[in-house]
């Protein structure tokens, strides 16, 4: 009788990356249901429209691959990659921003370069990099004052259906306004801290609802930190060093953006646990994540306070997805039975 | 127990199901007598064992079948009492699947031992506590124990700690691999000898104390370890370390960490640190082996796996098949399932339940595939790092991934791709369920073929190089010898001018008698083939049936017949020749022993020293490389100087007689025909010394031949085959002038 000949091990614990991508999607409904519920349906609507256009995306490369396309798709990895865009993009962004981002994502970012696992940046933050540069207009007043914080109209199903799809800017103009981040940092040389907060993108509240958004993406990246399928390295180093910068270099609130509308405002949470931590394009090993981490915190304080675009989660990750392999070759962990760890990728060294 | 260990975490490591439940619940087991044994010479790390037995023996229970080669090797014995049935490659339990030389042993059912006692009672001894180290580990060796965690290294070798003072034991009875229960239930139930073997280690070690490590999810086997540990009155000397349960925690290197903190070097030994580590089933063997003289004949194996009824422990007889020990179990064989020798995680799969059980089988796990699925397709990595968070080694599993699938073996080598394991952690996190360890597995083959291979080509270079130098060399000595030869042939022709040689008469060839001899063979071949033509003929004369046949032997018959008269021309002729043969042998006028040729061969003797003395100056002077072969040339040839003088005047006294020998000859010769033996035994005499000088002469050949050959064969050169041959027909001709110098000796 013919026995199997596998090679061990012979047993698989339960982690399956399908699992694990699915999880990812879940931490997320947190802050989409807090998103939808200060700016209305538009983020729900992208975020569905998004994940569509990847799954399409992705089965159609794959099957000009002609790679099975049902088990590929089953990893959930495109699903993921659609979700984050969803949620990175103005609630009422045109459909075809994100249709383009989320497209341009999958097929140049991701399969282009050889699929899952193969990619050197984070794709849905080439998609998000590709449509702010290109279209700068829709992508910065496309955002949503919150209703909950201005007590003005709630943008409703068919209003945000028809501003998404139609491109009804009439009646877009009733609900859309800049990012607090935006308005904090563009009017803060002429007017104070205090006069700012009066207005209605803050309206008494700190970050106009964004606070809320932030906590709902910090809890679900806790609950994944739980879940073992992130670790707390590259969101602590990063939070720590955007905070640090902010402390340091921007402690009077009457000239810069205060620490606390830095980390709970705009995509500062989503960026550090869910995006930052893409595990294909970062860092990997323990010290190099720390790094890889920090140096996102940093240029995210650099170009949020000197740069030309209000947030810049999408410009930080990408500038340091470049420099990941330079630090996972230097950040090799000491080996067991080794005296000192090595560096560098040159072969023949003792240590 | 009475001391506090301070235990320490090795990094990474996984916790799989244990499973151990299904096997430990009831006693070991003794294994009936299956109906072979097939033993593998190779059971252990080092050489293979050498057969002392030869197949139809008859062998007796503990009887050595098979000595250790060389120092890392282990001797084999026989399992039961039987007789041998062959000696022959059978396929082996390994991941190569390949066969190997097994000796086979058909039980005659009597299990009778081969006599055997303790070594104190072989030494004599009066206080069993003092026995000698040496004769210790004498008897380890000679019981043929090898580690029976799993590795099977020699274990008198792996005692054998050189310069490294060792203060620390270490008995390894963390069992960490799911489902296996071997060392488990070895401890619950033999205690005593395990704590015994500890006695015996920490004697040959000279070691301070001994640390047993268990994993806590073995409570039985901790107590009944305390309880020997009380019997034996060792408390203070040997601890029973209870650990946490976490899979590698019985690798070695994970063990020597958790419970000493530190950390064996890479490359390196645990006795580097003064520590020793040994399975707990190896320390009960060495105790079996030193009180009762029980060489390593069974173990304990686990069976266990929802393909088998009647999951437990056997002690089994070391060869039994598989097949045996898994019926005995109940085992239900289902389609595309594995049989894994080891547990799930570092096992391998068999490729047929006709192998045998060896040394190192801990385990044999048939599981359904229900119970441990096969994995699916692999997926891509997405550098998810849970293998690295996995790795007991510090690792980084998913570098070495990509480095082995991109074939980049140099950095997968600086990743420390050799300080892997195998223990298959990061396999079983990966979510993607990429065949990990398969992949460093290939990668370290690869790296090592790539590594022969250079050390092959170096020594190909070494050998290359020292063969050119030789050339060289050789090439100088045929120079000098050429030139001291032209130099004496000169002299000679001056010589020759003042004294005109006189011609040589060609010496007759001596081949006629041998001609003659395969005539008269061809000819009585000849006369048979006639006859039994004839018969032939005769019969088909008789028989109508082969009527056709009668033309076809009559022809044949005459060609025959034809062939004999030629033949019988041909030897009339050949024994006229070899009639004429001493004969034709003339005066001697060429004989190589007259006085002028010695005086002759002395003379260009002596200018071939001079010459060669000159060249040995020159190279002095120069500095020269070929200065000891030069001195070694001149020293030959002053020797031949000395013997050409000698023959000289040796010839000069005994010239007288030599030349009344010729002229008779010659007028023997005259009356040639009428009586030629006289003239063999006359023509004889001046041959014999020839023949000696010749004897001698084929004999340095034959020296010189031998040196080249073992030359050759030093270096490995392909000339060897060609330099045997040479050898040979040196060899050859030195007995047929051997031959031919006794039978004209005795004339």
């Amino acid at each position: 009788m013919a026995l199997l000949t596998l090679s061990s091990p012979h047993t698989h614990g339960p982690n399956r990356t399908s699992r694990i991508m699915l999880t990812v999607a879940l931490a997320t409904l947190p802050g989409l249901a807090v998103m939808t519920w200060f700016f209305g349906f538009g983020t729900l609507i992208n975020t569905v429209l998004a994940i569509i256009t990847a799954l399409a995306s992705e089965a159609l490369v794959l099957k000009l691959r002609k790679y099975p396309v049902s088990f590929f798709l089953k990893d959930n990895t495109a699903l993921v990659t659609g979700l984050l865009l969803g949620l990175a993009l103005p609630p009422l962004a045109p459909w075809w921003i994100t249709v383009l981002a989320t497209s341009f994502a999958i097929i140049f970012a991701k399969q282009i370069y050889g699929g899952m696992g193969n990619n050197p940046f984070n794709p849905a933050m080439v998609g998000y990099a590709l449509v702010l540069i290109s279209f700068p207009v829709q992508m910065t007043t496309n955002w949503v004052t919150s209703f909950q914080v201005s007590g003005s109209d709630v943008a409703g199903f068919t209003d945000a259906l028809s501003i998404i799809f139609a491109g009804a800017s009439s009646t877009a103009d009733a609900f859309t306004g800049a990012t607090p981040l935006d308005q904090y940092k563009h009017l803060i040389s002429k007017e104070t801290s205090d006069e700012l907060l009066q207005r209605n993108t803050f309206n008494g509240w700190l970050n106009g609802g964004w606070e809320w958004v932030n906590l709902a993406f910090l809890a679900g990246g806790l609950f994944l930190m739980a879940r073992r399928i992130i670790t707390w390295h590259i969101p602590v180093s990063m939070l720590a060093a955007l905070g640090i910068c902010s402390l340091i270099l921007g402690w009077d609130e009457d000239l810069y953006t205060p620490l606390s509308l830095h980390l709970l405002s705009g995509a500062t949470m989503l960026g550090a646990f869910f995006i930052a931590t893409d595990p294909v394009s970062a860092s990997t090993t323990p010290t190099g994540k720390l790094i890889y981490g920090a140096g996102i915190g940093i240029l995210l304080y650099v170009i949020r306070t000197w740069g030309a675009y209000p947030d810049a989660v999408a410009f930080a990750v990408l500038l340091m997805n470049f420099a990941a392999p330079f630090i996972d070759a230097y950040t090799q962990p000491r080996s067991y039975g080794h005296s000192k760890p090595k560096r560098g990728l040159k072969p023949g060294e003792k240590s | 127990m009475t001391h506090l260990i301070q235990l320490h975490e090795f990094d990474g490591g996984i916790h799989p199901p244990e499973n151990k439940r299904q096997s430990n619940s009831r006693p070991i087991r003794k294994a009936s007598l299956p109906s072979e044994l097939v033993l593998p010479l190779h059971q252990h790390i080092g050489a293979p064992a050498n057969p002392v037995v030869a197949v139809g023996d008859t062998v007796l229970k503990g009887q050595v079948i098979a000595e250790p080669e060389g120092f890392v090797s282990a001797p084999l014995h026989a399992p039961t009492s039987g007789k041998i049935s062959a000696i022959e490659a059978r396929q082996v339990p390994h991941a190569s699947g390949l066969s190997e030389t097994c000796i086979v042993i058909e039980p005659d059912g009597e299990d009778t031992w081969v006599e055997h006692q303790g070594l104190c009672d072989t030494l004599g001894l009066d206080h069993c506590d003092d026995i000698p180290v040496d004769k210790l580990l004498e008897r380890i060796r000679d019981c043929g124990i090898a580690g029976m965690g799993g590795a099977g290294f020699p274990t008198a070798v792996k005692l054998n700690t050189g310069k490294h003072k060792i203060d620390t034991l270490i008995l390894n009875g963390a069992e960490c691999e799911p489902y296996i229960t071997a060392d488990d239930m070895l401890m619950r139930e033999h205690a005593s000898e395990v704590i015994r073997g500890a006695q015996i280690l920490l004697q040959i070690l000279g070691a301070e104390r001994c640390l047993i490590g268990v994993e806590d999810n073995k409570p039985e086997a901790i107590a009944a370890l305390d309880d020997a540990l009380v019997q034996h009155n060792e408390e203070h000397h040997i601890d029973v370390v209870t650990i946490p349960t976490k899979y590698p925690s019985g690798g070695e290197k994970q063990l020597i960490q958790i419970l000493t903190g530190k950390e064996v070097p890479s490359g390196g030994i645990p006795a580097s640190l003064g520590i020793v580590c040994q399975n707990v089933g190896t320390a009960a063997a060495i105790a079996d082996a030193v009180d009762f003289g029980r060489p390593l004949i069974s173990r304990i194996t686990t069976v266990t796996g929802d393909a088998v009824r009647d999951k437990g422990n056997w002690e089994v007889l070391l060869g039994t098949p598989v097949s045996h020990l898994l019926s005995l179990s109940g085992y239900r064989p289902a389609k595309r399932e594995r049989v894994v020798m080891g547990g799930p995680m570092m096992g391998f799969a068999l490729p047929t339940t006709e192998l045998p059980v060896v040394k190192t089988t801990n385990c044999l796990l048939a599981p359904t595939e229900k119970e441990l699925p096969t994995n699916n397709p692999a997926m891509a990595c997405i550098r998810c790092g849970l293998c690295a968070d996995a790795c007991p080694a510090d690792l980084l599993p998913q570098q070495l991934y990509w480095f082995s699938k991109a074939q980049e073996f140099d950095k997968a080598e600086q990743h420390n791709l050799f300080d892997c394991i195998e223990c298959g952690a990061c396999s079983y996190v990966c979510p993607s369920e990429i065949p990990l360890v398969q992949y460093y597995r290939f990668s370290k083959g690869a790296i090592r073929e790539e590594r022969a291979a250079a050390e092959k080509a170096e020594q190909a270079r070494i050998r290359y190089e020292a063969r050119i130098e030789r050339q060289e060399r050789e090439k100088a000595e045929k120079e000098a010898k050429r030139k001291a030869r032209a130099e004496a042939a000169a002299k000679a022709q001056s010589v020759k001018k003042e004294a005109p040689a006189a011609k040589a008469s060609p010496v007759a060839e001596p081949a006629a008698n041998a001609d003659l001899e395969k005539l008269q063979k061809q000819l009585a071949a000849a006369q048979a083939a006639v006859a039994k033509t004839k018969e032939k003929l005769e019969a088909a004369r008789e028989d109508p049936e082969k009527a056709d046949k009668i033309p076809a032997f009559e022809s044949a018959l005459a060609k025959t017949q034809d062939k004999i008269k030629t033949l019988a021309k041909d030897i009339a002729a050949a024994k006229k020749a070899a009639k004429s043969a001493p004969a034709a042998a003339g005066p001697d006028k060429g004989d190589p022993n007259s006085p002028e040729r010695l005086q002759k061969k002395w003379e260009t003797a002596a200018a071939r020293l001079e010459t060669a003395r000159k060249r040995l100056a020159d190279a002095e002077a120069n500095g020269a490389d070929t200065v000891d072969a030069l001195r070694a040339g001149v020293e030959k040839q002053e020797a031949r100087v000395a013997e050409a003088k000698a023959a000289y005047e040796a010839s000069l006294n005994s010239d007288a007689s030599a030349s009344t020998g010729a002229s008779l000859e010659t007028a023997v010769s005259n009356n040639a025909g009428t009586d030629n033996t006289s003239a063999e035994t006359v023509a004889a005499k001046p041959n014999s010394e020839q023949l000696q000088k010749k004897l001698l002469a084929q004999k340095d050949r034959v020296e010189k031949a031998k040196e080249r050959l073992e030359m050759a064969r030093a270096e490995g050169l392909d000339s060897v085959e060609a330099l045997e041959k040479a050898l040979n027909k040196q060899l050859d001709k030195l007995a047929a002038f051997e031959a031919q110098a006794s039978t004209t000796g005795e004339v």
